[in-house]
């Protein structure tokens, strides 16, 4: 009985025989452990070479990064010196070509050795000005809407009459230097 | 232990791994019925077996324990392929494998029809029957490997051989 059930299973072990018998042929077991042990002689061999691999890689890794970061550095401060020198050399460029500038450069040096400091009596002058902008300002008002005033949480820049004073006053200042000066040259070249 | 002894007890210990070759090549052969797939397989379960000597805890165990590594690679193997073919939509590559003259000879209809009942096992049954009729493993040592009880093993295997003889007929009947 044993037998009999044994018997329909004899079938897949003689596939098996035949099957194991050929493989062992093509591939003789004494091949199969030469083979897998110089593989892994191989890889055993690899496992310290991939750590050294990867020493390298890290060392020159960060040496690549060190001489990207030296040559930022680098550029970066060619670039600010190139600047300073583009910035002073345009300047002088610009000096030397726009004309008279050069000579409003010698008139200044020239009036200043002539003419030490003297108080410019600009006051009343500065406050006839300002009071011609009251004056102005009292003749002509702005509109003053609601409106207009939420649009403008402050004054807007021409109420600003102590700047424009100081832009008239300082344009006056230049105007009485200029004066000055020209009238000497004048005289100068009078005789 | 003296670290300068681990190196030598790990070659030891690799040495003793490798006279198990043979049996862990026949699995592979059961599993993939390519003599040169299977040694190639079989050298990646000793790399991997290699890269995880370290963890090996009971060296009392190092027979099973190579089993394990063996069972593992296998089926990963067997899904990757599965997956291969899925995404290929590729038949068995019957092409690609080296047709000498030896293994032209199992290229019979029956040894086909018997490679395809296994490739239809079941995995659970198809472990066993690999490790008892390829392996020639004891069921004692498939279920120390498998963690199963012994009856287990012996009720698996009996019911994978069944449906491998079942596919054998039908596909006779067929022909």
């Amino acid at each position: 009985m044993k037998n009999k059930k044994k018997e329909p299973f004899n079938q897949i072990n003689i596939l098996i025989d035949e099957e194991r018998q050929l493989a062992s042929q093509i591939m003789p077991e004494r091949i199969i452990q030469e083979r897998l042990k110089k593989r892994l002689e191989k890889e055993s061999g690899k496992s310290s070479y991939f750590f050294r691999s990867k020493a390298k890689v890290i060392t020159s890794a960060a040496g690549i990064v060190f001489f990207i970061l030296a040559g930022v550095f680098i550029l970066i401060l060619f670039q600010k010196t190139n600047y300073g020198k583009a910035t002073v050399s345009s300047m002088a460029q610009f000096f030397e070509e726009t004309p008279g500038v050069k000579n409003l450069i010698q008139m200044s040096t020239e009036r200043s050795n002539a003419f030490p400091y003297e108080p410019l009596e600009a006051e009343t002058e500065l406050k006839s000005i300002a009071k011609a902008i009251q004056d102005f300002q009292a003749a002509h008002p702005l509109p003053s809407s609601k409106k207009s005033d939420q649009v403008f949480l402050r004054n807007p820049p021409h109420y600003d009459y102590s700047q424009m004073i100081e832009l008239l006053f300082r344009e006056k200042v230049i105007h009485h230097v200029m004066h000055k000066y020209w009238h000497k040259e004048k005289e100068g070249k009078n005789g | 232990m003296n670290p300068q002894k681990q190196p030598e007890k790990k070659s030891h210990t690799l040495e003793q791994l490798i006279e198990h070759s043979g049996t862990v090549f026949n699995i592979c052969l059961g599993f993939l019925k390519n003599p040169w797939e299977a040694e190639e397989l079989t050298q990646d379960v000793y790399l991997q077996a290699m890269r995880k000597l370290n963890s090996l805890k009971r060296e009392d165990r190092l027979k099973q324990w190579l089993f394990q590594i063996t069972r593992n690679t296998c089926l990963n193997r067997i899904r990757k392929e599965r997956l291969r073919r899925l995404f290929l939509f590729k038949e068995n590559q019957e092409g690609s494998e080296k047709n000498t003259p030896e293994w032209q000879l199992i290229h019979k209809e029956q040894y086909l029809s018997f490679k395809n009942a296994v490739s239809r096992l079941p995995y659970k049954k198809r472990i066993v029957f690999v490790f008892r009729e390829y392996g020639q493993l004891s069921y004692q040592e498939i279920a120390d490997i498998l963690g199963l009880k012994k009856g287990t093993v012996m009720s698996r295997l009996n019911r994978a051989r069944e449906a491998v003889m079942a596919q054998l007929k039908e596909e006779n009947n067929e022909k």
